[in-house]
Parts: C-alpha cells; structure tokens; sequence
C-alpha cells in the first residue's frame, strides 16, 4: 500500500510540477546568458549524427565565449532529443522555443522531422537554421523563418551523377537507398537526373534504415551488372554495404553516394571495401588540403573532442557562426526579425564548409566537391569545379 | 541468384533463430516473453567487445568470458525486474520488459556514445565458392552454432538434475515446489541461460553487423515472431521459425520488393498464423 | 461530505480540466496536455480491445495510422472539410479492425499477438512506401487548423477544448458500452471464451464488434493527431509506439477507463517531464515504466480507486492492514 502511494504522488507530483515549471519566468538579471536551442536526434538510430550536431554548434559557441560573448553576453547552448520522429520534434521544439525561450534554433536532423517542427518556429517567429536536412521542399515552403545550411539532395545528387556520367563516363549505375526521407529524397533526384539522361538505372533497392544484412538487395543490383552503385544512405550503412557488396562478389563496382557517407568511421568500420568510395561533398574533411578556416576547424574540434569531424559537425558550426555573426548585426536587443534579416543577408562567409551565400530561399548553395577514400583511410579531392 | 538468396536468408535467419530460442526458453519457465532478448543479445556483443577488443584478451578466452559477464548481468535484470513480478499476469510482465529494454538500450547509449565500433571477424568474412554460390564461413557458423546450441540445450534440460528441474518449474511451478525443487533457483538458471543464449546471438551479430547500442532493436519483435512461429514450445522450433523469417525476407526482396522486404516476411507469417493458429511446429492448444 | 463527493466528483475534475488552459499559458505545456489527450483516447480504445475483451494487441499504432493518414489525405489532397476527414478516419480505421479481426478469429493470446504485431509492421510498410497516396517518408504538410463555425482552431489552447470534447465523448461511449450487453459479453470472452461460448454468447460477433470500436476510436485520435501537428509522416506508427500504447494501458491499469486516461497522460507526460535530465531523459523512462509496473500492481487507475475508495468511505486502511498479513503461497 506504501508502495502504491508513493508511486502515484510521485506522478502526481511530476505532472505538476511539469505544468507550473513551464509557466516560470525566467529571473531578470545583468548579463543574462543568450540562450540558442538545437534539436537533433540524440538517441536511436541516427544518434550519432545528432551527437556532431551538437559538438559543432557546441564549438562554435565555446569559440564565441571564448571571445567575450555576443553584446558581452555569455551564450548558452540547450539541447532536446527528438528521437528522429517528427511528432517528438514538435514536441521538443515547443519546449525549445516556448519553455526555454530560446533566441533561435539550430535542428534538427531529419528532413521529415524538420518540415514538422519548422511550423512551430515559423508560428512563433523565432529563426531556425537546419545544418544537416536535405530535402529540397523544406525552403521551398514560403516559410520566411527556415534557412539551411546543408547542400539539398539535388545539388549533392546532381554533383555524383554528373561526375559518373560525364568524368568518368559510365552508363550502368544502380541505385540503393535507405527507405527513409533521407535516402528516398536522394533516390528520387538521382533517378530523375539520370532519366533525363536518357539513362534508366539497372536496379533500385531500399532497405530499412535499421536493416543489418542487405545481401538481398545486392545480389538483386548484382544481377544487373552495375559499374557504379549510388548509395544514398549514412556511413554506418554504408559501411555494411560496402562490405557486403564485396562479399556478395561486387569488387569492381564503383560504389558512390552523397554528404551522409563521410566520415573517417567509414574506413574504421569498412576499412578495405570502401577505398575508392566517391561522394560529394561541401566540407573536406582533411587538414591538410583544406581551405585556412576548415583547417581551423579540424584542429579546435579534435583537440576539444578528440575525433575527426564529418561534414555534418563542420555544417552545425558553420550554422552557429553565422547565426552569431547575425546576432552581433542585430544589435543588443537581438530582435527576432533583425536577426532574421541578418542571415538572410549573408554573403560571401567564409565558413568550414566553403564560401556561404544565403539564397532568396534560405539555401547555402555552394560548389560541391567530389572526394574519394584513399588507400590509408584519409580522403582526396578527386574533382573540383573549375 | 535463388540459390544464393536461400543462403544469405539461412544466415540471417540463424541469428533470428538464437534470440527465438531465448524467447522460448524464458516463456516456457517464466510464462513471459522477455521483448528486451534483443538488448540482451547487444549486451553480449558489447561484452565481448569490451574482453576481446579493448583487453586484449584472446578470442577463444574472450567468448566464454563474454558469455559470462553477459549472464551476470543477466541475473542481475532478473533480480530486480523479473523476481519482483513473478506473481503478476503475464500483460504486466510484458511491459516490465519494454521498459528493461529502452533502459538498456539508452543506458547503453549513455556510456558507450553512438557511433557504431567495428569488430574483427572471428570465423572469416571473405567468401570461398562453392560452385556459382559464394558462401561466407561466418554464416556457416551461425548455422552451426545454432543448431549445435540446440542439441546442447535439449541435452542439458533433458539429461542433467539442473535441467530436469528446470523443466519440472517450468511445466508446473506449485507441483515443483511440493516437490522439493529449488524453483527461485531453477527460474534464475532459466534467465541466466537465456541471457547466455542471447549474448551468443550478440556475438555473432558482432562481426558482421558492427556494435552499437540500438543493435537489438531491430531483433527484438523479429525475435519474437519467429519463436511464436515455430510454436514457442521447442527450441527447434524456433530455429526453424528464424530460419524460414529470414528465408521469406530474402527472397521477399529478391522476387517481389525490396522496399516491402519486412512486410513481405510479416505478412506470410499472418497467412501461417491465420490457417495454422499454434505456429509451425505448435501442437493443438 | 462523503456524498458531496461521489456525487460531484465527476463534474470537478470536468471544470478543472476546462480551467487549465486558464491558467496555464504555455504554449509547450498546453501541446503536452494535447498529446496527453490524444494518447488518453488511444490507450481508452486499445484498452477496449485488450482490456476489456482480452485480444492482445501489440499492432495498434496501425489504427492510429490509418485515421490519420484517411483524414490528412482527404483534407489535403482532395480538400474535403475536417469533420468528413474526421469522421472517414473513425469508420476507414473501423473497417480495417474488421480485417484485422476476421481472420484472426481463431487465435488466442500470444499468437493473436504476433498477428497484430506483423499486422501492424505491414501497415508501417504501406505508409511508408505507398508514395503515391502517403507521400511515403516526405510526408504531407500543410494539414488545415479545425474550423467549427466561426471558430478558427489554429492554437494550441483552443484545439485542447476540442480534444477534451473528443475525450469525454469517447469515455461516455466507452462506459456505455462496457456497462452494456455488449460489454458484459466482452468481458465473458476475457475470462473464458468457451465458457462463454457455452452460455450462448456469439464470440464471433462480439470480438468483431471489438475490433471495430477499438479501431474506430484509434482513427479518430489519429485525425485528431494530424491536426494537432499539422504534418504526417510514418515514424509517427513504428511499432515501438504500439508497445507504447500497450505500456499506457497496462500502466494506467488493465480493463479500467479512467486508469487508460491516465496512463496514457502519465506515458506522455513522464517523457517531456523528463527531459530536464537531458542525456539520461530516456533511461529514466524505461527505468520509471518497469518501476510503476512493479511498485502499482493494479496501474495508476487501480491506486486511483484506492484513494477512491478511501475519501468514499468503502474501504478502510485497517481492513487493508490486516488482509496483507495473509502469506500469499
């Protein structure tokens, strides 16, 4: 019966306390810390990703501090899990933007979770940049609080397929793709591109986003007879695939797929099967060759977190730096529509992930690269625009 | 390319098969279906994980002592999850474990971050040809230890005391305890050999499918349909039940989609269920 | 006073309701309590389903899906008014309880289960993949705000009346029901289906009558969901939220409607409360689901009664007392 009791005040209690905690006013104050949200998907499968999001934005916003703050004042980054799932990220991007009132949010991750929680930023107009979701409909919505700093599937797409088509001049090339937003988005301009080729794919395959074995799928491409394979997918897939394409006796197809794949755990995982990978790219994820500010970047982050970053962490903080920079433009009272305005009006940034101009839309398109994986696990340009 | 598609399902389907058998062996002593076998089994793969890889140790050692860690904390889950809740109905029970497994998995999550670890191949993953097929040794293992496990397991509860007793609660708890049986003892063995069962699943899982915490996700639901397929009353038929799963998705996204690949599977599985409602190898109810 | 409460007890806990959106006015608290009350008419219709009539059911967010995808498609892509998506959401939902149910006559317990459960992961499949009509996993946006009259529904506060208007009227419908003819049959088949086949009691029918209501009321909280959200897409239907809506029901107390209400806000409510605890956020929910299941043996809808009881003077604590020091075998 104690038992009992207990455990009910307990829930009484929490559900209390949820509704009076959200009607809190935050304290006044001198100096009063600038709160920035992010949402991302911090468990489940696409965990990791949201995990660079985060140190990213986190980096970028250490930098800031580092630098005296923005208007002298310290920001503060507050972070919520959105599970991957567009209903949670609603959910969480309430909170974000009406518990916490944040200044302004970076997420999330997922293309469908971020076309659902953008309707909450763009109701409470408070800016949003997405750093890593790539579907085209999301600034094409008439949303004027959205911007993205990803390069969109139909750029990415266009960059590998004109690659394939024009440089290296294939003809054969068979397409598989995660059945999610992400990979299907990318399937549908890849097939597109290349019909209007005049190219019609030797296979298309999906498999579920958390599918461990896709030898069924690759002995369907086997049959036929690629020389390239697109994948569309993230690099922990990837992974499996390559190694599974080798298994399944596919060794000589070029094996190619866009932003998601890169990632130095990609040979980790691999390690043989995926030299020679091409994808496209914005960010060059080797210190070497990249350009002063990406090469800053790699530095400070693996001396902060002791990894190599993929494009996706390079995109966060890239997104934060510009938010930043807009927020210094916007003044002390970081009104919502300056800061807006701001961003909008980026031109010509340097960022990590190349020279950034904000389009009438919101998109950072910029010049794409072509990477491959070298012998040792590092990455080369293979290709750049002229 | 049929032929091929057969193999690559027996080899998938051999792991679905141990994390049935898991199933069948906690249902038949506990009257519970534990939807958290699938965290099990990633907890065995981050067992040996931690033993072989990061130790150092060599794998031949590494895997028993994997197995073994992974049935202490197996006991432990039963301890505070299981042993509280074995006077409940069996809906009730369920959900405790729904509950293990998000705690498990997200604990997991918590500790060891979430980015996939690779995992050397322990039984070799280049494969060798066998006429037009190619065969890979890894699937050939999982095969062998599957079935080996369950002529192991059948000899255990069959030819030992501790087995014997194993089943006697498992057929009739009051019966066996009347009987003197030590039942806390017999219904803890049962967990921890599940756990043992699972963690060998993991580990096979290891090489082949990299190990990250939300691994067992996926093998959790799959894990159960299979035992229920085969009729949740034998090991064997559980084997079967994983083995024809992963057949169905194989040639389910050879012949007909690739995109509808687990619906496909599924949905034979409902056709079976409908016309024959005790599973494959089921008896009258 | 005792009288006062029994009486009135009902009604007091309808105006405190009413009065919430009064006095809270955040927005993120007011979604909460909107999902809460969605989720509370998910977990009163499976409870319909597994409760009361004991069909297992593991394959419920499929129902849920299949009234939101009906009424996002009608009013988006074929631009018919809410209601008619609304009430196609029920009867679409209904229908597909029937196909469900029919086959599945002869299935018992756990092999119900696993049927539910494939049902359930084929219907994730269509939504996903059957790009033409669901958009697959680009999802359908720009799901119109309810309109009653001259009422525009576009906030969050004003939808919360809606939803509890749903709410009570699912209750109602769901006691009637259970305090029926009907009910009584149901809860015959729950404890012995021969037994109550032997005492004349259709099963067939009944169990058919079951699933179908049980459907119908998790399509209308689907449609109710797409408006809530505004954008529909399938990660909303894995089958990790019917284990959801399973854990809602048995937590908030098996076969007990007030405990479905309330274990359905408890499920949804814990995991936002719990986000203050940031990284742990989703430990501590499994942790508080195995916890609750444990600790409340009869759901929160069973402690519910007790305290009930004890303010309605049925019940005593010392006669509690005395029954706990008989050892239980």
């Amino acid at each position: 019966m104690l038992k009992r009791s207990f455990a009910l005040a307990v829930v009484l209690v929490m559900i209390v306390s949820l509704f009076a905690g959200c009607s809190q006013k935050p304290a006044e104050g001198t100096a009063e810390p600038i709160k920035i949200g992010t949402v991302g998907p911090l468990s489940g499968g696409a965990a990791m990703v949201g995990d660079t999001q985060v140190k990213g934005i986190q980096l970028a916003i250490d930098q800031f501090n580092e630098a005296g703050g923005i208007h002298g004042r310290e920001l503060v980054l507050i972070q919520e899990d959105d599970e991957q799932n567009p209903a949670k990220s609603v959910s969480a991007m309430n909170k974000l933007v009406h518990n916490d009132n944040v200044i302004a949010v970076i997420g999330t991750v997922n293309s469908s979770a971020t076309l659902a929680n953008m309707e909450v930023t763009k109701e409470a107009e408070v800016p949003q940049i997405t750093a890593i979701s790539s579907n085209p409909k999301i600034t094409l919505a008439g949303n004027p609080w959205i911007f993205r700093l990803q390069a969109s599937d139909t750029h990415q797409c266009e960059a590998i397929v004109n690659y394939a088509l024009d440089e290296l001049g294939l003809e054969r090339i068979a397409i598989m793709y995660q059945s999610d937003d992400y990979g299907t988005g990318g399937k549908d301009v890849a097939v597109e591109l290349l019909q209007a080729r005049g190219i019609e794919p030797v296979a298309v395959e999906a498999y579920d986003p958390n599918a461990k074995d896709m030898t069924a799928q690759l002995l369907k491409v086997k049959e036929g007879n690629p020389q390239a394979l697109i994948m569309w997918t993230m690099y922990q897939q990837g992974a499996l695939i390559a190694r599974q394409a080798r298994q399944m006796g596919l060794s000589d197809v070029v094996l190619m797929g866009g932003g998601g794949l890169t990632n130095a755990k990609l040979y980790e995982l691999a390690g043989d099967a995926v030299v020679g990978l091409l994808n496209s790219q914005t960010f060059f994820p080797d210190k070497e060759n990249a350009s002063p500010v990406a090469k800053e970047f790699i530095e400070a982050y693996e001396e902060k977190f002791g990894m190599l970053p993929d494009s996706n962490a390079a995109m966060s903080y890239d997104s934060m730096l510009i938010l930043g920079e807009a927020m210094k433009a916007a003044g002390p009272d970081l009104d919502n529509v300056a800061i807006r305005d701001a961003i909008a009006a980026t031109t010509n940034f340097p960022g990590a992930t190349g020279v950034i101009n904000i389009d009438e839309n919101g998109d950072a398109n910029r010049d794409m690269l072509i990477i491959g994986v070298t012998g040792d696990g590092g990455y080369e340009v293979v290709w750049q625009p002229e | 390319m049929f032929q091929q598609q057969l193999i690559q399902g027996l080899a998938i389907g051999s792991v679905y098969g141990l994390i049935g058998i898991g199933y069948v062996l906690i249902w038949n002593a506990w009257g519970v279906l534990n939807f958290a076998q699938g965290e099990i089994a990633m907890i065995g793969a981050f067992s040996v994980l931690m033993i072989h890889v990061w130790l150092g140790i060599p794998i031949l050692l590494a895997f028993p002592l994997a197995i073994l860690l992974s049935m202490a904390i197996g006991y432990f889950i039963e301890i505070t999850s299981f042993r509280p809740l074995v006077k409940a109905d069996n809906t009730r029970k369920l959900i405790a474990t729904i509950g293990i497994g998000i705690f498990l998995r997200n604990l997991y999550r918590v500790i060891f971050g979430a980015d996939p670890y690779p995992f050397p191949t322990i039984f070799g993953d280049t494969p060798f040809q066998v006429g037009k097929l190619l065969i890979i040794p890894q699937n050939i293992w999982s095969l062998a230890i599957g079935f080996g496990l369950v002529v192991l397991l059948g000899l255990f509860l069959k030819g030992t005391t501790m087995g014997k007793s194993m089943r006697a609660t498992a057929q009739d708890r009051e019966a066996a305890l009347l009987m003197g049986i030590n039942v806390k003892g017999s219904l803890s063995m049962t967990f921890i050999l599940a756990s043992g069962l699972g963690a060998i699943a993991g580990m096979l899982m290891a090489p082949m499918y990299f190990v990250m915490a939300d691994m067992g996700v996926m093998m959790g639901p799959k894990g159960f349909a299979v035992a229920v397929l085969g009729g949740l009353e034998s090991m064997t038929g559980a084997m079967i039940g994983g083995i024809v799963l992963g057949i169905l998705e194989s040639l389910g996204a050879a012949y007909i989609s690739s995109a509808y690949q687990s619906a496909i599977a599924f949905f034979v599985l409902f056709i079976v269920l409908v016309f024959k409602p005790s599973g494959i190898m089921g008896s009258k109810m | 006073m005792r009288h006062l409460y029994k009486k009135y007890k009902v009604i007091l806990i309808l105006i405190a309701a009413l009065l919430l959106p009064v006095f809270v006015d955040n927005p993120y608290a007011l979604h909460v309590a909107n999902l809460a009350g969605i989720f509370a008419i998910l977990t009163l219709s499976l409870n319909l389903l597994t409760g009361c009539t004991g069909l297992f059911s593991v394959g419920h967010a499929a129902f849920y899906g299949i009234g939101a995808y009906t009424s996002a498609i009608l009013t988006v892509k074929l631009g018919l008014p809410i209601w008619a998506g609304f009430i196609a959401a029920g009867v679409v939902a209904a229908l597909f309880g029937l196909a469900l149910g029919l086959p599945t006559l002869r299935l018992r317990g756990l092999y119900l289960a696993v049927a539910t459960l494939a049902f359930g992961e084929i219907m994730y499949q269509v939504f996903v993949n059957w790009e033409a009509v669901t958009n697959g996993t680009k999802g359908i946006t720009g799901v119109p705000a309810p309109q009653i009259g001259p009422f525009l529904l576009n906030s969050y506060r004003s939808y919360y009346y809606l939803i509890l208007v749903v709410l009570v009227v699912v209750v109602v419908l769901s006691q009637n029901l259970i305090k029926s003819r009907v009910g009584r049959a149901l809860l015959a088949i729950r404890e012995d289906q021969m037994a109550a086949e032997a005492m004349g009691v259709n099963s067939t029918k009944f169990k058919v009558i079951a699933f179908m209501s049980s459907a119908f009321f998790a399509g209308i909280a689907g449609s109710l969901y797409v408006h809530e959200v505004r954008f529909l897409s399938p990660e909303t239907f894995i089958s990790a939220e019917s284990a959801a809506i399973l854990a809602m029901m048995v937590v908030g107390g098996i076969g007990h409607i007030p405990g479905s209400i309330l274990g359905g806000i408890a499920l949804t409510v814990i995991p936002e409360y719990l986000r203050s605890f940031g990284d742990l956020r989703l430990v501590l929910y499994g942790a508080s689901i195995v916890i609750i299941v444990i600790f409340v043996p009869r759901g929160i809808g069973g402690a519910i009664d007790f305290v009930d009881e004890l303010i309605s003077g049925t019940r005593s604590l010392k006669k509690t007392k005395q029954r706990s020091r008989v050892k239980e075998v």
